[in-house]
């Protein structure tokens, strides 16, 4: 199904603390391969997060963090979570880059705690590059070991380290080539939104197998060093100063979507950013809506997770909200025929209906009968072979395949959102691109009333 | 062997020809207006309209070539008349393939506490407002002809089989015979739809003889063997079914209602049985 969306979806996230029970680090060791064979995803990127923005409480409900570790809740309930429990997780998870694990704050933390947060942050990060250094070590140690003839002998801790971060055989074969220029594309900035998945600068082509098992030894995953600082701006410089030299391969933007204001992001936003170095890649976590997500871009973000698409199909809507400036030389179908039927939709059904012009409510009643996609123009799966009253029947027998249906659609109009972003920034045009889409958002807002 | 010495049936909107026999078993090619189907054929359920989490591609790619509806839910959401303005249950999921939907009577008995058969029909209280229903064979066609699948089946008196009263089975069997008359003379699409009579009689042979021999009688497209799978001993079921297929005409598909272990299926096979349903979700197998 992920290979169907259009634009190419180009990796996959996944919380780090989902994997604590059930599978446990243990047990997905014990499977041999990595969480990507696990889950039946072999060729997808994996980007590993401390936070679920599907998930995530504000705040941090139930027990404090403390030096040691914080708490987590989690699907089978909460537990205390140390930086070493944390890294247990990334070893048998083996994505290709990672956040590690940070000590978040509400949005309404005091500047003491946040303080500390900032330096409790700070630690842990230490201690997990050191445990990561500590693998590399074992691991270069164990491939000369290996280059010197020892032809597939193994053994000791070296060898046990070597199995952490080897992938299935055949599919390290397949993805040899592939590896070096996810890592170039991430390298240059790329978001992590979609793109056109082209094959990206040509990245060392190894031969043999024996080369190939060495290559994918000595892939632990990539860094993301957490910046926080909740919403005080010194705190958030202070905090991203301090991780701008560390060896890393870029930085999460920690502590959004808890329950901050959102018109203090600007702010805090840049004054993260400058500190950063301008060639690594920065992952934003936590934005809620469009206009978030639009911002982080505006302020230099690369890498996003959301729920936003998730949270619309949970609760039965199709986003519909329109993509593209109707600028003069938009040759695109799909972007302007939406805008046009979505203002109409959002005319036509009124406030009853639950309808703005962002989302379309398939469990209105006025869409029983509807023949129509559930955004006309759009061309994901399931807007080409279904309709509005299938969906709407679907939601209302509470069968599974609404959602199926819904992520399909919600998942493939959030990649072409960042497409069209991408396009602004492309094209010098962001500036306006912003303007545009934040008035017609507003607008919308205005034809409901006020909570 | 020339196809032409093998069974084979042509009705107005099913044609039926077995390729190879082995023993009493056989396999074939159900043409119906949608797909031609090839048997022995295992039915998914698409209860509400779905086959539970799949898509209806994905369904096509498993080379799946004939699901079941639920006559009693998809007729209390979203309705007949709806689902028939939206080109059937065929167009309203997307489903190009072949389409069976049962009576409705048999949720009606198994999932309404308050179902009282009588000859009219089978009395039920509304799952939505507690209101005195009826389900009539002519509602059931009704039903049935409106969400449109290619083969739809009679209303019948079902019994559950761990009833211990030799009398309601004798009332059912000629019941359900009388059922079968007044769905052929209510069913509306009958050179688009074939409806499936269903074999009743219990565990008693005699009564089975003599609900084969009426059923059969009235020459429909094929037929359905039921009144299984509700809880009796392996023993008993085999031989109802080998004796039920035994009366039914040999080119005619024949359908055992209900059963899903995967023992069940290959005595059915051997016993020259042709579709049958697996209630995944009631059974938990």
């Amino acid at each position: 199904m992920m290979e169907k969306l259009r634009p190419q979806a180009q990796g996959i996230q996944i919380n780090a603390m989902q994997f604590l029970k059930q599978p446990s680090a243990a047990q997905l060791t014990k499977t041999g391969v990595s969480l990507h064979h696990f889950i039946g995803a072999p060729r997808w990127p994996m980007l590993a997060t401390n936070r679920d923005p599907t998930l995530q409480e504000y705040g941090t409900a139930g027990k404090s963090a403390n030096n040691n570790g914080c708490y987590a809740i989690i699907h089978s309930g909460g537990q205390m979570v140390t930086p070493s429990d944390y890294m247990d997780v990334i070893e048998a998870v083996q994505p290709e880059i990672f956040v590690p694990i940070a000590d978040e704050v509400p949005g309404d933390a005091s500047r003491k705690r946040t303080v500390q947060s900032v330096d409790r942050t700070l630690q842990w990060l230490d201690a997990c590059l050191a445990r990561l250094s500590g693998v590399r070590r074992e691991q270069q140690h164990h491939v000369r070991h290996h280059q010197e003839g020892a032809d597939g002998q193994q053994g000791g801790d070296a060898a046990e380290q070597q199995q952490r971060w080897r992938r299935g055989d055949a599919d390290a074969a397949a993805e040899q080539d592939e590896q070096p220029a996810k890592r170039q594309r991430l390298e240059q900035g790329t978001d992590g939104g979609g793109g056109d998945g082209s094959g990206g600068g040509g990245g060392g082509s190894v031969g043999d197998k024996g080369g190939v098992a060495a290559q994918a030894m000595l892939e632990p995953p990539l860094v993301l060093a957490p910046v926080m600082g909740s919403r005080f701006p010194e705190e958030r410089v202070r905090s991203a100063k301090a991780v701008a030299s560390k060896p890393v391969a870029g930085f999460a933007l920690c502590g959004f979507g808890m329950g901050e204001d959102a018109a203090l992001h600007p702010q805090l936003l840049s004054a993260a950013v400058a500190e950063l170095p301008a060639d690594k890649p920065r992952l934003l976590l936590g934005m809620a809506t469009p206009e978030e997500a639009l911002e982080g871009v505006v302020q230099g973000a690369d890498l996003f997770d959301c729920g936003y698409p998730t949270h619309a199909t949970l609760n039965g809507y199709a986003l519909s909200f329109p993509q593209r400036m109707p600028a003069s030389n938009d040759e695109s179908g799909e972007g302007a025929a939406a805008a046009a039927a979505a203002a109409e939709g959002a005319a036509a059904a009124g406030a009853q209906a639950g309808a703005d012009d962002s989302k379309v409510n398939l469990w209105s009643l006025e869409y029983s009968t509807d023949k129509a996609p559930l955004v006309e123009g759009c061309t994901c799966f399931a807007c080409r072979n279904h309709t509005r009253a299938y969906v709407h029947h679907l939601l209302h027998t509470h069968e599974m395949l609404a959602s199926v249906l819904l992520e399909i659609h919600n998942t493939h109009w959030w990649l072409g959102f960042f497409e069209s972003m991408r396009e602004a920034v492309v094209a010098g045009q962001l500036g306006e691109y912003a303007a545009w889409f934040k008035e017609r958002r507003r607008a919308a807002r205005e034809l409901q009333d006020p909570l | 062997m020339a196809t032409n010495s093998l069974p084979s049936s042509v009705s107005p909107a099913l044609k039926f020809q077995v390729v190879a026999q082995q023993g009493r078993a056989r396999t074939a090619l159900m043409t119906l207006p949608h797909y031609v189907v090839e048997t022995p054929v295992f039915m998914p359920v698409g209860t509400k309209g779905t086959v539970k989490g799949l898509t209806t591609e994905q369904l096509q790619d498993l080379d799946c070539h004939i699901i079941l509806g639920n006559t009693y839910h998809l007729g209390n959401q979203p309705g007949h008349e709806l689902v028939n303005s939206m080109g059937g249950l065929h167009g309203f999921i997307n489903w190009p393939r072949g389409m069976l939907t049962d009576s409705g009577g048999f949720q009606m008995v198994s999932l309404l506490h308050l179902a009282d058969i009588t000859e009219s029909g089978v009395e039920f209280q509304s799952p939505v407002d507690g209101s005195r229903m009826l389900l009539t064979p002519e509602e059931s066609m009704a039903i049935q002809n409106g969400l449109g699948a290619d083969i739809i089946m009679q209303l019948d008196d079902v019994v559950p089989a761990t009833n211990v009263d030799p009398q309601r089975f004798e009332e059912a069997t000629y019941r359900t015979t009388r059922w079968l008359d007044r769905c052929i003379k209510a069913h509306s699409r009958p050179n688009e739809q074939s409806l499936f009579p269903i074999v009743q009689g219990g565990f008693d042979v005699r009564l089975r003889d003599i609900s084969l021999q009426q059923l059969v009688e009235r020459d429909c497209p094929g037929y359905a063997i039921g009144g299984l799978a509700g809880g009796e001993g392996k023993d008993v079921f085999w031989r109802v079914v080998a004796q039920s297929t035994a009366g039914l005409p040999p080119g005619k598909p024949r359908y055992v209602m209900g059963i899903g272990y995967p023992l069940d299926i290959v005595i059915c096979r051997w016993a020259g049985a042709r579709n049958r349903t697996v209630r995944r979700t009631q059974t938990g197998a």
